[in-house]
């Protein structure tokens, strides 16, 4: 596997963690991991973009039409970040709405497969409406090409946090059959 | 033996801690803030012997790690790149004199900047202050070359710097690790020389005599260093490269699928003068790709066929993104004889790009927390203050004041009571010619730690000068920005162990202000007569600079001591927006159609601090909820 992430979110939502699952259950699985991740300014209320590469350690800096794979945990900050995707690739979006039409429109002109999920609702209907990174992370194992099983996500989601094992367990559940 | 996935500033930590190094001294700041965060884990977890710190700055950093170095140990001092212009005092004076156990200083650089001031370049200091360098293009690479960095540091009795950049402090690579590596406490012994320890000027011309021989003998080392080598290509343009941008240069070319030979440099001072030349001599043109500025480029004597950031092929400030390395080599290729099929590069569809423009949302830039002690403070001293008063502000969290504003300027740590004291001999001189005009009140925010940090000096010199502001020390009890340090003024030491705290008060009387008060930003009435007192006694003729603390703990460092108090927007909303403006917390937003503002309940702290923000009375307590 050689697959080039974007994740972006708003600063509290999350993306950080979502990074690390991924890349967790990459490395477990034997891949090498590289990714960049923003840490600093901006704790909450702020614009967060990660570039992941799982597969590689090559340089984990995607560029504009070079990502597999966008996530994102805000809409808003989706559609900010839409053009890192490449043609054929694929996004998937924590929204309860699809893209404007429009944006739509060019989506599938350059075959970019778009997936909607409400997870910040469906975390909140779970008890914990900041459990949509998990969500996601769920719904990216059952949509992308990334070579990780559910399963595998799980017990990497519980070694990294042992204590919310079994909220997360559920979270990635939802996220994996919601489609 | 096992696998973990580590920031670029871990694996330092890790390179630090498995290299033995027993006195690790740092000032929090970002890029750089995870490496001593991760050292004291590794501390805690191996639960080895060794002294690390949070420095009140850090050029005392710098400074106690020297001390340890000169007793025997391997120390480092850890900072940003800014750091270093604190510490380059003591940098450039140690560099002529040299050291004992390895030392090895770590400034992180900002390309971009993301988080910083200034993009300037840590290893054109390290050329100017003499002392070598090394530049990881991985965390992996970090980690290693932490341990040549210490060998060489000891080989040569020479500080030496690991420059990693952002992008190599916060990469997440899987790391191998294993916990064998000795744990044996070196003789610690000081061994008097005051003609190196205490050098003289007499000294001093032998000591740079001897620097610059070592640097002769290290750059022949850096020659056949490992660190420094050629990946073969066919192309004619040749490619030298160091950092993480030598990952996006490798990966760009493959896209381009052009096989150009790659100098790959991880020791950028003092360059290896023949291992560079040779490189240039074999290709028709060669393009350096370096971070942030052009330090490897600089040292090649003959640049007639070199390309770089000097001769503006490669712009010469910021990031070099995939996308900006792509774009140089590309327009390169278009212009020589050079068959290159540029259009695999990967770019953006300008199609995509256009309809995103057309629905994309304002930029979400930052924005202080909900429940912040700071934004109390600002909106108060912006109700009380108005338009018409200075100021000058300074660096962390508060900064965002900025978004308020009230923060009118913004330099370097320490630097707002500094430039309040300029303005305010300034304008009354302007007041007293012929330019006449009314006395402007001037306020002066500035945090806990960066009052610790640099504040007490400038704030000395205007008591001394007798310049007249008022100087508020918003005082939330932690290094916010950068992960919640904790600052002289906690009862703890980095390392969790009671350490003896600094009173604010303390040190303001010291200094000779008499005007001393402390009271709770989220006070918004108290909070601000006590602000309107303290300017009357700073203007007042007995007066002189005031000073007010704002005490309130960070609302995201100690979530529990923010008190319950739920609120509501009444029906009544008429979406004027006053709130969001002039209140700015990410808790309220604009309804969808604009007619009213609504609270984000997934932020929402239920400080109830917005109340004072509606003048309307549209903002109530919860009526279900008792407050605290």
């Amino acid at each position: 596997m050689d697959i080039k992430i974007i994740l972006c979110g708003i600063g509290g939502q999350g993306v950080v963690f979502l990074n690390r699952l991924l890349a967790r259950a990459a490395m477990d699985a034997g891949f090498p991991v590289m990714s960049l991740e923003s840490h600093g300014m901006s704790r909450r209320g702020g614009s967060v973009v990660l570039h992941l590469r799982l597969g590689s350690h090559e340089s984990p800096l995607v560029s504009q039409g070079g990502a597999d794979l966008l996530l994102a945990l805000d809409a808003q900050e989706g559609l900010r970040n839409l053009s890192f995707v490449k043609s054929g690739g694929m996004v998937i979006v924590n929204s309860k709405d699809e893209f404007p039409a429009e944006v739509s429109t060019e989506l599938k002109r350059l075959k970019i497969k778009t997936h909607s999920i409400n997870a910040t609702e469906l975390a909140r209907k779970m008890g914990k409406a900041t459990a949509a990174n998990v969500i996601l992370a769920g719904c990216t194992v059952a949509l992308s090409n990334v070579s990780l099983t559910k399963e595998a996500l799980q017990e990497s989601v519980a070694l990294m946090s042992p204590k919310a094992a079994k909220l997360n367990n559920k979270a990635i559940e939802i996220g994996y059959n919601t489609f | 033996m096992g696998k973990s996935l580590m920031l670029g500033n871990e694996a330092i930590a890790l390179g630090l801690v498995e290299q033995n190094c027993r006195m690790i001294c740092a000032y929090p700041g970002t890029p750089s803030s995870e490496i001593m965060a991760s050292v004291l884990q590794q501390k805690k977890r191996l639960d080895c012997d060794l002294h690390a710190e949070w420095s009140v700055n850090e050029k005392v950093a710098f400074e106690v790690a020297l001390g340890g170095s000169w007793s025997g140990l391997r120390s480092a001092a850890i900072m940003k790149q800014v750091g270093l212009n604190v510490a380059s005092d003591a940098f450039f004076s140690a560099a002529y004199q040299g050291v004992k156990g390895g030392f090895i200083i770590i400034p992180a650089d900002d390309p971009g900047p993301s988080s910083s001031q200034t993009e300037q370049d840590s290893r054109l200091m390290a050329l100017t202050a003499k002392v070598p360098v090394f530049d990881p293009s991985t965390p992996q690479e970090a980690r290693e070359f932490v341990q040549y960095a210490l060998e060489l540091s000891e080989r040569h009795e020479l500080p030496v710097m690991l420059r990693p950049t952002r992008q190599i402090c916060h990469a997440v690579q899987d790391i191998d690790y294993h916990e064998d590596f000795s744990t044996e406490m070196p003789q610690v012994k000081f061994d008097k020389d005051p003609h190196r320890w205490a050098a003289t000027p007499r000294d001093r011309f032998r000591l740079h005599v001897e620097l610059n021989q070592k640097l002769k003998q290290i750059e022949d080392e850096f020659a056949e260093s490992p660190l420094n080598y050629v990946e073969a290509g066919t192309a004619k343009i040749g490619i030298i490269a160091s950092g993480m941008v030598y990952n996006v240069v490798r990966q760009v070319l493959k896209e381009l699928n052009y096989d150009a030979p790659l100098l790959k440099i991880g020791t950028p001072f003092p360059l290896p003068q023949k291992v560079m030349s040779d490189f240039i001599a074999d290709c028709e043109q060669v393009l350096v790709f370096e971070e942030t500025d052009y330090c490897i480029e600089l040292q090649i004597p003959d640049r007639r066929n070199v390309r770089g950031r000097l001769d503006g092929t490669i712009p010469s400030a910021g990031e070099l993104t995939p996308d900006v390395v792509g774009k140089v080599l590309a327009e390169l290729f278009s212009k020589g004889k050079v068959q290159v099929a540029t259009d695999k590069l990967f770019s953006a569809d300008s199609g995509l790009v256009a309809a995103i423009a057309k629905h994309q949302s304002p930029p979400r830039p930052p924005r202080l927390c909900p429940g912040c002690s700071h934004r109390s403070a600002f909106y108060a001293m912006k109700r009380e203050f108005g338009k018409r008063t200075l100021y000058p502000g300074d660096i962390g969290c508060y900064t965002l004041g900025t978004n308020l504003d009230a923060v009118d300027t913004c330099v370097d740590m320490g630097s707002g009571a500094d430039i309040a004291s300029g303005f305010y001999h300034a304008h009354k001189m302007g007041r007293t010619g012929r330019s006449g005009g009314k006395e402007r009140p001037i306020m002066v925010t500035i945090g806990d730690s960066t009052f610790l940090h640099s504040g007490l000096q400038p704030l000395m010199n205007a008591v001394h000068t007798d310049a007249r502001f008022v100087l508020l020390i918003l005082d939330n009890r932690t290094t916010a920005m950068t992960g919640f340090q904790p600052t002289p003024a906690n009862p703890e030491e980095a390392n969790g162990s009671p350490g003896r705290s600094v009173s604010f008060p303390d040190l303001v009387r010291a200094c000779g202000v008499e005007f001393v008060r402390e009271l709770d930003p989220y006070q918004h009435d108290d909070f601000r007569n006590v602000l309107r007192e303290a300017h009357e006694h700073c203007r007042s003729p007995q007066g002189r600079v005031a000073v007010v603390i704002a005490e309130r703990s960070c609302s995201l460092h100690e979530p529990e001591t923010v008190e319950n108090r739920p609120v509501q927007i009444t029906e009544e909303c008429d979406g004027c927006r006053y709130c969001l403006i002039a209140f700015e917390c990410p808790a309220l937003v604009l309804s969808t159609d604009g007619s009213r503002v609504d609270l984000n309940e997934d932020l929402c702290v239920d400080c109830g601090q917005c109340i004072d923000s509606c003048h309307k009375g549209f903002i109530i307590p919860d009526p279900e909820a008792a407050w605290t």
